[in-house]
Parts: C-alpha cells; sequence; structure tokens
C-alpha cells in the first residue's frame, strides 16, 4: 500500500467505527493538522481546541469521504483549515461557517485521471509564485487569515469590485498553470 | 474564467457571503459537477501536505479526544437516553414486537439466530438486521432516517480485511427479505454490516459508490 492508501483505509476504518483506526489516523496525521490550526489562529490553546474540533468532525463524518482523484491528505487539511476558519471568524463575531463546505464529496474519477489530478496538486505553490505579489497576497489572506473582499480591500486600499475582478482572473491564471 | 469556476473557487476560499453564498449551498447539494469544481480548488488549495511542516501536537489533545469519542461512559448512554426520549414509545413497541417475533417464527420458517444494530455515528440512521443462516434469509427494517432524496439504501457484508460484498438494495418503504447466496452468506456470522447510499438500482461500481452511512457488527442472539 501507498501511504496515500493507508491514510485511505484508515479514514475507511474510522467511518466504521474502528477506534484502534482512528487512533491511528491521528498519530499519522495529526502534526501536519495542528500545523494548519496553528497557521491559522497562532496560539496554541486555540490550535488545540480548533484540533480537537477536527478530529471530532472527523471520526462522526469520515463516511462521507470517499477517496477519489485527490490525497486524502487534502481533505483532512481542508476539514482543519476549515475549523480553524471558523474559530477565528467566531472571535471576530462574524458568521459566515466554512464547515458546509468541508464534506463537499468529488464522484471517483479513474486512475490516470486521479494521477493528474494528484501530481497538479502538488504544483499548486509553484503556480502561486507566478501570481503577482499583491494578488497571491490576496489569495493567501483569504485561505490562510479567513479575509472577506472588504478586509482585503481595506487592508489593500483596492476598492472592492476591483479586487474581485483580479482575484478572479487570478485564479484563471492559477488554473491555468496547473493544468499545463 | 467560466462564472460557475470562478464560485467555486471563492466558495472553497470563503469569500462568498450572505445571499451569494446561500444560493451556491442550495446548488452544490444537488449539482455533482458543481461539487467537483469545490473539491477542485480545496484539494489544489490544501495540497497534499508535503510542504506542511511538521508540529505536534501536546499529548492532551489525543487524551481529550479519545474521551469524547469513548463508547462506554457518560457519552454513549446520554446517546441512548436522548435516542429513548425521541424514539421511546417507537423503541419500546419495537422491543416488545422483536421479542414476540422471536418466540414465534413466523410461518414462513424464519428463525433468525443472529442480529446486528447498524447505525450511523450520528444516529441519524438506525437499521435492525436480522440472520437466518438455515434459510439463507436476512431481514432489514430501518428503524430511523432514510435515503437522501433520489437515492437508495445498499446493504454490504465485510468479512475480514476483504472488499464489502453487496447484500442488495433495501426496500424504501417497509423491512427488505433478502436471500442470500453462499458467496454473500459466507462469513457472515462474523462480519460488519454497512449501508450505504447509491443511485437508484444501487452501485455501479463493484463496492460502494456513494457515502457508508451506517455500520455495525453481526452478534448471536
Amino acid at each position: 500500500m501507498t501511504p496515500q492508501q493507508e491514510i485511505e483505509a484508515m479514514i475507511a476504518r474510522t467511518a466504521l467505527g474502528d477506534r484502534a483506526a482512528f487512533s491511528a489516523l491521528y498519530d499519522r496525521t495529526a502534526a501536519k493538522l495542528f500545523s494548519v490550526s496553528m497557521r491559522v489562529l497562532g496560539e496554541t490553546a486555540a490550535a488545540e481546541d480548533a484540533l480537537q474540533d477536527t478530529f471530532e468532525k472527523i471520526w462522526r463524518q469520515s463516511g462521507r469521504f470517499r477517496a477519489g482523484k485527490y490525497s486524502p491528505m487534502s481533505w483532512l487539511i481542508t476539514v482543519a483549515r476549515n475549523t480553524a476558519i471558523d474559530r477565528l471568524r467566531q472571535r471576530k463575531g462574524q458568521a459566515a461557517p466554512m464547515e458546509e463546505a468541508d464534506w463537499v464529496a468529488d464522484p471517483g474519477p479513474g486512475p490516470e485521471e486521479a494521477a493528474i489530478a494528484r501530481s497538479e496538486a502538488g504544483r499548486v505553490g509553484a503556480c502561486m509564485g507566478e501570481l503577482k505579489p499583491e494578488h497571491r497576497q490576496a489569495i493567501q489572506s483569504a485561505y490562510l487569515d479567513g479575509l472577506s473582499y472588504a478586509e482585503i480591500s481595506q487592508r489593500q486600499d483596492i476598492p472592492l469590485n476591483t479586487i474581485r475582478t483580479w482575484l478572479r482572473r487570478s485564479l484563471q491564471t492559477l488554473k491555468d498553470c496547473l493544468s499545463r | 474564467m467560466p462564472e460557475d469556476d470562478a464560485l467555486a473557487a471563492e466558495f472553497a476560499l470563503g469569500l462568498l457571503e450572505g445571499g451569494e453564498r446561500a444560493a451556491f449551498a442550495k446548488r452544490l447539494r444537488e449539482d455533482r459537477a458543481l461539487a467537483a469544481k469545490v473539491t477542485y480548488w480545496q484539494a489544489h488549495f490544501a495540497g497534499d501536505g508535503s510542504e506542511i511542516e511538521d508540529l505536534a501536537p501536546p499529548p492532551r489533545v489525543k487524551t481529550k479526544l479519545m474521551q469524547a469519542i469513548a463508547p462506554e461512559g457518560a457519552r454513549k448512554k446520554g446517546g441512548w437516553l436522548g435516542l429513548r426520549g425521541l424514539f421511546g414509545g417507537l423503541a419500546l413497541a419495537g422491543c416488545v414486537a422483536l421479542a414476540v417475533f422471536l418466540m414465534q417464527p413466523p410461518a414462513d420458517g424464519f428463525a433468525p439466530q443472529y442480529h446486528a444494530d447498524i447505525a450511523a455515528q450520528d444516529e441519524t440512521l438506525l437499521l435492525t438486521a436480522l440472520y437466518d443462516p438455515e434459510h439463507s434469509l436476512l431481514e432489514v427494517t430501518v428503524d430511523a432516517g432514510a435515503a437522501p432524496t433520489g437515492r437508495v439504501l445498499e446493504l454490504w457484508a465485510i468479512v475480514g480485511e476483504a472488499a464489502p460484498v453487496s447484500l442488495g438494495v433495501l426496500n424504501a418503504d417497509g423491512p427488505s427479505r433478502l436471500t442470500l447466496t453462499e458467496a454473500m452468506a459466507a462469513g457472515l456470522t462474523t462480519a460488519t454490516l454497512a449501508v450505504s447510499e447509491e443511485p437508484p438500482g444501487g452501485s455501479p461500481d463493484a463496492g460502494p459508490s456513494g457515502a457508508v452511512l451506517a455500520a455495525g457488527a453481526v452478534t448471536a442472539l
């Protein structure tokens, strides 16, 4: 089994209520997911709480995960990121829960398509590097700091509509780069 | 970029707000192509973890986590009591019916010797399976919950580390009586039964194609 298949198998056993598999899944992935929580929340106590939340969600709802195109790590990281962003926004008194985006499922592809998708996912760092610095900054501050269009607009002192137009253009550039 | 691709990326980033966000989330529940677009962006933004440095959390997080999901003790009892609160009369009636049922095998000779409580983690879907190995008959009743709209429930047997074996699609209205082939019945008395949601007619694949919603171990009555 590849490391990806091992993690997929742990998630599948967790979905059947297997606590030993869930414990192994935690041991295998918690250091990555804690790193995500810390990056978003910036302080240990909040990040610890977010990590526990993240894994309780994984325990309860792992049956909704389906092995598919992408690395199972990307799914676990998405849950950790969304959980941390929700806490960050609650702290700011905002309520626009990311939680509902946790379990968006993707119909499974063929193995070839999966191999392409997985190699693409590894290239995102390089492709982000092709964007203009302020555009890259805007995408990162939405993803890692949970900033809204209005907040990005304030921070970069650029009109909101302009921000949205060029952020969308950056996403297109990113997508073109990823599928090259 | 096509509008839906842009919206999917904005949704994944958390940039959609208010009515626009609600409208998109509503479409997402029914449109699998749209869901695939969101997953695309989520997977790319998240990466595969190889660029993330490990940061070990303190051991207390795992201790608290494993307590929170522990099977015995306060949490599980609470769940059971909560369930009785909701389904109190129904569950009691079910127990009485089951007792009568066990004492007096029905005319067709169905005499279950094994059973399984098949439950979702959050108990939103509960099924009871009764198995009669003499007659290779399995009877499955949905006690709570249902398949999502436009989908059906499919029953699977998982024996050890082997791949799930389909036992059939369950009736939407009322108990399902499944006659098992020898291959289906092999190892069933020690199997885990699982239920997935599938397109009408059942999974197009060898294994579940939809989400696994509930599971439970087969035990002797």
